[in-house]
């Protein structure tokens, strides 16, 4: 969301040090390595590194594309890597799992040109829907995994990743955290790579034909590179020992806990030496072996599962080391959520009989909470407050909504409540099927224009097939928002704000077979409200598309052009109902000494509250 | 030397802007700097907060308690925080009350929060600042974070040189609206250096660099 630095130094060919997002950092790193494709489907914590590249990438001569889902995503960059462009593919946590099937594939054909995933996990779920160690993902494809700590390691390591990609020919797997992706620091340049740029395809059936018999031999080869690799890992600069060699107790530690555990040695001065380790697949066995050999005591610090820890107790194991060890698996560290210095130093305290200096307070609740919002404008607050209004009025219990992933994701907060159901990507329309033909109860789907386009539509086709019974609303905002506005199909522009072929939402769907889809203006509340009650008289499945660009958008346009409106109340008007605070929930109005007022700063002149649908007193104008 | 930030407020305030000037200053400097920015689900509306920590350290956020100085753009969001900053420490608050629309919905006015803010006092140095009026008088709404900077700056608060700052605004906020944003910093060094600063009216020396306790 947040991408700052300026792009011609950015792109800038001259040494220098940046202040660098973890995420700006990576997509600096492409640069340095020569990436000539990548692409992506956007995802907090990883979203920036597209926003990045999206601004330079035509002058860059890099291809770069929003794709309609990871696993497109992921296709079309290896598609690109072997026809020997080096490739550079990124999403959160949550999308590896959608292109998981074209990693376990690929991880067995291998590439050309280096190809290598980011993967942005997002331990304590700042924005995501579970909390998933994806380094299990380098164990079941088999490729190798690069883990950074800090923006400068972020680019940098990303150079090593397409380095060990192209001489082992595997994909690899860069895997960092949100405190790595959202973490800003210094980052000192290197120079700029410019490789070829047309790429050619050599056909070779013997790899890229993934049939049994090929196959086959293709797994042994695979299960051949790791051991070389486990070669590589062990000479690699990326694994590094800090401390004397002698302290009391060894830690082995990577990624964002590498951080909190070195700040946790310093601020406490613990007698230890750290093991960080950079390339964690396959691990550095040898260093290990003689780390944890010159340690009696060991601790492994690492965020989520015990992933490092059960390799390294199997080495301990293998190689009849008797050193004490001390993790997860044994109690002593936290199986979930991001570690902080805190943690991680009441947990040494438990192992190692040392006194723990935390206090584990927490801050004050009896303030207010300010729980996450829709914009002020926002075309998602219209369509919510018309359903409620729709659905009450229609008199029907039992109502379920089942929502998606999107800023619409917060319509489950007050005062709307309209999610009873939200898990992934593309959810809504299928579990909310499953809800329809178990119970025979009214079902209303929720869906983003973007989150259609992902994996939405193949479930409503097996919604027609099936007979189901639905009322689908897709929240047409004309972008990606969540991420960061990021372009998707339905609208006429690519990644460089360039025009491209527009993709029509009620065609698709009517294309399908469903007939009863209509378009209409959320800030229209009427309309909005009218199409909603005759849908819950319908039979079949019928689709509402509410379709308002989103206010953020909206903003940037009306800043350029210059023409802010603002609403304000009429206090002779207002009847003090409060309907619009209560159940409309702008965050641009509120109640002060009990009247009800609009922050000009906040308003962003929709004016939906002025509708007598929300105001009945019709206290609420344009400020002329 | 070691030094913990925080800067809170409320999506669409320019929070992760100020963090970003102070980082960039930093790094001028040739001061180690690491910032952290979380700004949850929402756009605008929800609460934000940036942590920053500069000096001999790998992760932007400190221990519990352990906060040095919190720049506060609104005094709900402020005061959730109070509890993270050690005793002695520094608070530099905006007075813009933002209400959560938590509150509406429950038909409950802004809290009166002058209680709290005045038992804090005994703990922490709490400055509160008219950075809205500053930043219109400046130019522009939008320049509220240039007034705050300006103050924590001409506070002392920040171990920045002035041209380094200067730099880092240019730097990160570009042409557009630079002159405001200056215009607004320099107004924001003004107020820390007036009468109107409760700390220059002898309630209490503004502890620099607050060093940590522990
Ligand atoms: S809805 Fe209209 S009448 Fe009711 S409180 Fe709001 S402004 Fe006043
Ligand atoms: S016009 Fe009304 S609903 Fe729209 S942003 Fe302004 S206060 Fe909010």
């Amino acid at each position: 969301m947040f991408s700052m630095t300026k792009l011609d130094l950015l792109t800038s060919d001259s040494p220098g040090s940046l202040l660098l997002l973890g995420n700006e950092a990576v997509a600096r790193g492409a640069l340095e390595a020569g990436v000539k494709f990548a692409s992506t489907y956007p995802g907090t914590p990883s979203s920036e590194v597209g926003e990045t590249i999206a601004r330079f990438s035509q002058n860059s001569g890099m291809y770069f594309e929003y794709s309609i889902n990871e696993k497109l995503a992921l296709e079309i960059a290896y598609g690109a890597s072997i026809s020997g462009l080096r490739s550079l593919v990124f999403m959160k946590h949550v999308g590896l799992n959608v292109a998981s099937d074209v990693l376990n594939s690929i991880s067995h054909t291998g590439v050309n040109a280096g190809l290598v995933i980011m993967t942005a996990d997002d331990p304590s779920m700042y924005s995501s829907q579970n909390e998933q160690d994806n380094r299990r993902y380098s164990d079941l494809a088999h490729v190798p995994m690069i883990e950074p700590s800090s923006p400068q390691e972020a680019k940098d390591f990303l150079l090593e990743a397409f380095e060990i990609s192209e001489r082992y020919k595997v994909p690899v797997l860069f895997r960092t955290t949100t405190r790595v992706s959202h973490l800003r620091g210094i980052v000192n340049l290197g120079p700029i790579k410019r490789l070829e740029e047309k790429g050619k395809f050599v056909s070779d059936h013997s790899r890229f034909i993934a049939l049994p018999s090929n196959s086959f031999r293709l797994k042994d080869e695979l299960i051949l590179k790791e051991l070389s690799l486990e070669k590589e890992s062990n000479s690699s600069v990326l694994n590094r020992v800090e401390g004397n060699g002698k302290g009391r107790i060894g830690i082995i530690t990577s990624g964002a806990a590498y951080n909190v555990t070195a700040d946790t040695v310093s601020q406490f001065d613990v007698d230890a030496d750290i093991l960080k380790i950079g390339f964690t697949n396959p691990l550095p066995t040898e260093i290990i072996e003689e780390f944890i050999s010159s340690h009696k005591e060991v601790a492994i610090s690492e965020e989520l599962d015990p992933y490092l820890e059960t390799k390294i107790r199997a080495i301990a194991q293998l190689k009849k080391l008797g050193s004490r060890i001390a993790g997860k698996l044994d109690g002593f560290f936290p199986k979930s959520h991001e570690y902080s210095v805190d943690i991680v130093v009441s947990s040494l305290a438990k192992a190692f009989d040392i006194k723990d200096p935390t206090t584990h307070e927490q801050i004050d609740s009896e303030l207010p909470p300010r729980p996450p919002v829709l914009c002020p404008g926002c075309p998602h607050r219209a369509t919510y407050y018309a359903v409620r209004r729709a659905v009450k009025m229609s008199g029907k219990k039992n109502v379920v909504f089942s929502s998606d992933i999107g800023c619409y994701s917060l319509g489950y907060y007050e005062p709307f409540e309209e999610a009873d159901i939200m898990l992934e990507m593309g959810s809504s329309i299928g579990v909310g099927q499953g809800v329809s033909l178990a119970t025979g109860q009214t079902v209303i789907s929720f869906i983003g224009d973007s989150t259609f386009f992902h994996s939405g539509i193949p479930s409503l086709i097996n919604a027609v097939r099936n007979n189901s019974r639905l009322i689908l609303v897709v929240l047409d905002n004309r972008t990606t928002a969540m991420t960061g506005q990021e372009p998707n199909p339905g609208v006429p522009v690519n990644a460089q704000g360039n025009p491209t072929k527009e993709i029509s939402i009620e065609a698709i769907i009517r294309s399908i077979g469903i007939s009863s889809v209509n378009v209409v203006d959320p800030y229209d509340l009427k309309s909005m409200i009218h199409e909603i009650s005759s849908s819950l008289r319908e039979e079949g499945i019928s689709v509402i598309i509410a379709r308002r660009e989103c206010a953020i958008l909206r903003d940037r346009e009306m800043r350029k052009s210059g023409v802010a409106k603002t609403y304000e109340v009429d206090l002779e008007k207002c009847g003090l109902c409060y309907n619009c605070v209560e159940n409309f929930a702008c965050p641009a109005i509120s109640i002060d000494n009990g009247k009800v007022s609009i922050n000009p700063i906040l308003c962003d002149g929709c004016g939906v509250c002025s509708e007598s649908y929300v105001c009945p007193f019709n206290a609420i104008k344009e400020v002329k | 030397m070691q030094h913990n930030i925080k800067i809170v407020g409320v999506g669409g305030q320019g929070v992760v802007t100020a963090g970003i000037v102070i980082s960039e200053a930093y790094r001028i400097e040739g001061t180690n700097v690491v910032m952290s920015e979380i700004h949850g689900l929402s756009q605008r509306g929800g609460s934000v907060s940036v942590d920053i920590r500069t000096g001999n350290v790998k992760s932007p956020l400190a221990r519990y308690s352990d906060i040095d100085l919190l720049i506060g753009f609104e005094p709900l969001e402020t005061a959730r925080y109070f509890p993270v900053l050690h005793d002695g420490a520094t608070v530099l608050m905006s007075n813009e009350k933002l209400p959560p629309v938590w509150l509406g919905i429950r038909n409950k006015e802004y809290p009166d929060l002058a209680d709290l803010v005045k038992s804090t006092s005994s703990r922490l140095n709490v400055i509160e600042i008219d950075a809205v009026a500053m930043a219109y008088k400046a130019g522009n709404y939008k320049s509220v974070n240039s007034v705050l900077l300006g103050a924590a700056f001409g506070l002392g608060l920040l171990n920045i040189q002035k041209a380094n700052f200067i730099t880092a605004l240019k730097n990160i906020l570009g042409d557009r609206g630079l002159e405001i944003n200056l215009k607004a910093f320099e107004s924001g060094i003004n107020y820390a250096n007036s009468t109107e600063n409760p700390a220059n009216q002898g309630r209490g020396e503004v502890n620099k660099f607050a060093p940590n306790p522990s």
